[in-house]
């Protein structure tokens, strides 16, 4: 496979050799301030984000605890950090921030880029951001809140460390924001609403998170939302079909995913699993029929519908 | 003696039988359910595809194509071909890239695009700028 990291390594260098270094700074920040995004105001704050000050190394469950109470869910740096911090680490790994989202119930939603970042504080909603302040090759991670921007004096507002209000350059926050590789988090409820930034696929995978979680309502509910704001997509269906199989739930199932067929009647996915459902409740002939149909519709799961289309045949009582 | 024997016999035939019935697969349906986990990677495929495929067919690129003297609906063919790791790769890069926030931000404008089209043009074997896209990209197939 292609080591694209090494390929892009090995062109940063070559172009920083070859003395275009002049290149390198704060790209963003400048294009942000010179031609900020259609409808983007040039300030924004979210003053609501409460404020929890990090004892030594805790910056990630203070900065958790920031967005979780800011979500409507009351708790404390204390309570988190025996679930979410790695003592042998001193800190908190990136996955405990997302699973510790999760399993209170919230999706954890990726916001990678200070565009985003900024559209979506300016809808009112804080993102997590995990920062490099020290250099690449001596990295000191911090995890901390980001709450507001402004594009006219140049600085962007962090609940970080002690400090509740920290006024940080812009500048400087791209270039330690960058060294994670512009690592940030925004919470959602699973009724929604849905982030204008988000798009359908991180939704949804947010959403499978909650099912992994052991939340397989939240995540139900969580497909749902997809469903209504993408209200042409079968996936979401797809994806609650699936939760409902789980739970015995095969009425629910059938009628979910019938529905998906209505908005993509080609779904080969959709029409896998409703035949899988139709076996279940046997009603052997659309079954067979619908399995069919899977089989025709071709494309990445046509093996699934192959063994699905041999399972009912086989399992059919002989017709009279 | 022979009493206790079918005593423990009548106690451990149908313990036997619940454990079997409960390792067994609580439904056939197992076989050919496509599960959250496929459907979602599934869904991602498509976006990546979709990506990459809007990619390619820009004005800016075409034109960058033709430069290089790649005819573009060879590009779409060969796209096709690629594996989806390898589209999935590409559509990261191609996602971040022009918003210049990906490890390659520092390079902006014309530079990320021709960084950008020499990277499909290397993985589709049009091209082989850089060594690294040889191992594994040969056979786009």
């Amino acid at each position: 496979m292609v080591n694209l990291r090494r390929l892009q390594s090995a062109f940063v260098l070559l172009l920083t050799v070859a003395g275009v270094s002049g290149c390198a700074g704060t790209p963003v920040t400048q294009d942000l301030i010179r031609s900020p995004p259609s409808g983007l105001p040039r300030t924004a704050e979210v003053g609501t984000v409460p404020f929890y000050p990090q004892t030594e190394n805790h910056c990630g469950p203070a900065a958790l605890a920031t967005v979780l109470n800011f979500s409507g869910l009351k708790t404390t740096p204390e309570t988190l950090s025996k679930s979410v911090y790695t003592p042998g680490r001193q800190g908190t790994l990136q996955t405990e921030i997302v699973t510790g989202v999760q399993r209170r119930g919230r999706l954890a939603l990726p916001v990678a880029g200070m565009k985003d970042a900024f559209r979506e504080v300016a809808n009112g909603r804080p993102i997590l951001v995990l920062q490099n302040l020290g250099l690449d090759f001596a990295p000191q991670w911090h995890y901390a809140v980001l709450v507001g921007y402004d594009l006219n004096d140049e600085h962007v507002v962090l609940r970080s460390g002690k400090t509740r209000r920290l006024i940080e350059d812009m500048g400087t926050f791209e270039h330690t924001w960058r060294r994670s590789g512009f690592w940030g988090v925004s919470l959602a409820r699973p009724e929604g609403p849905v982030p204008e930034t988000v798009s359908m696929s991180s939704w949804l995978r947010a959403a499978l998170g909650l099912e992994r979680a052991g939340r397989p309502a939240d995540a139900v509910t969580a497909y749902w939302t997809a469903a209504d704001r993408w209200h042409r997509a079968a996936t979401p269906l797809v994806l609650a079909a699936n939760v409902m199989i789980g739970q015995d739930d095969l009425d629910a199932a059938e009628r979910t995913l019938r529905a998906a067929l209505r908005r993509d009647e080609d779904n080969a996915v959709a029409l896998n699993n409703l035949a899988n459902v139709l076996m279940l409740r046997e009603k052997w002939s659309e079954a067979e029929s619908v399995a069919r149909a899977a089989v025709d519709a071709g494309g990445r799961t046509s093996q699934a519908a192959a063994e699905t289309l041999s399972t009912i045949r086989k399992a059919r009582p002989g017709r009279p | 003696m022979s009493m206790r024997k079918t005593r423990i016999k009548a106690i451990a035939v149908p313990v036997v039988t619940a454990f079997t019935i409960a390792i067994m697969p609580i439904t056939p349906v197992e076989a050919g359910l496509v599960e959250n986990d496929r459907v979602i990677e599934t869904e991602q495929t498509a976006v990546d595809r979709a990506t990459v495929d809007n990619f390619i067919k820009r004005e800016d690129v075409r034109r960058q194509f033709e430069l290089l003297g790649v005819d573009p609906a060879e590009a779409e063919k060969r796209v096709a071909a690629l594996s989806d790791e390898q589209v999935a790769r590409l559509a990261g890069q191609i996602k971040d890239a022009p918003a210049g926030q990906g490890a390659i931000g520092v390079i902006v404008g014309a530079a990320v695009l021709i960084f950008l089209v020499l990277l499909v043009t290397d993985l589709l074997g049009f091209t082989s700028v850089f060594s690294f896209t040889k191992k594994g990209s040969a056979n786009p197939s």
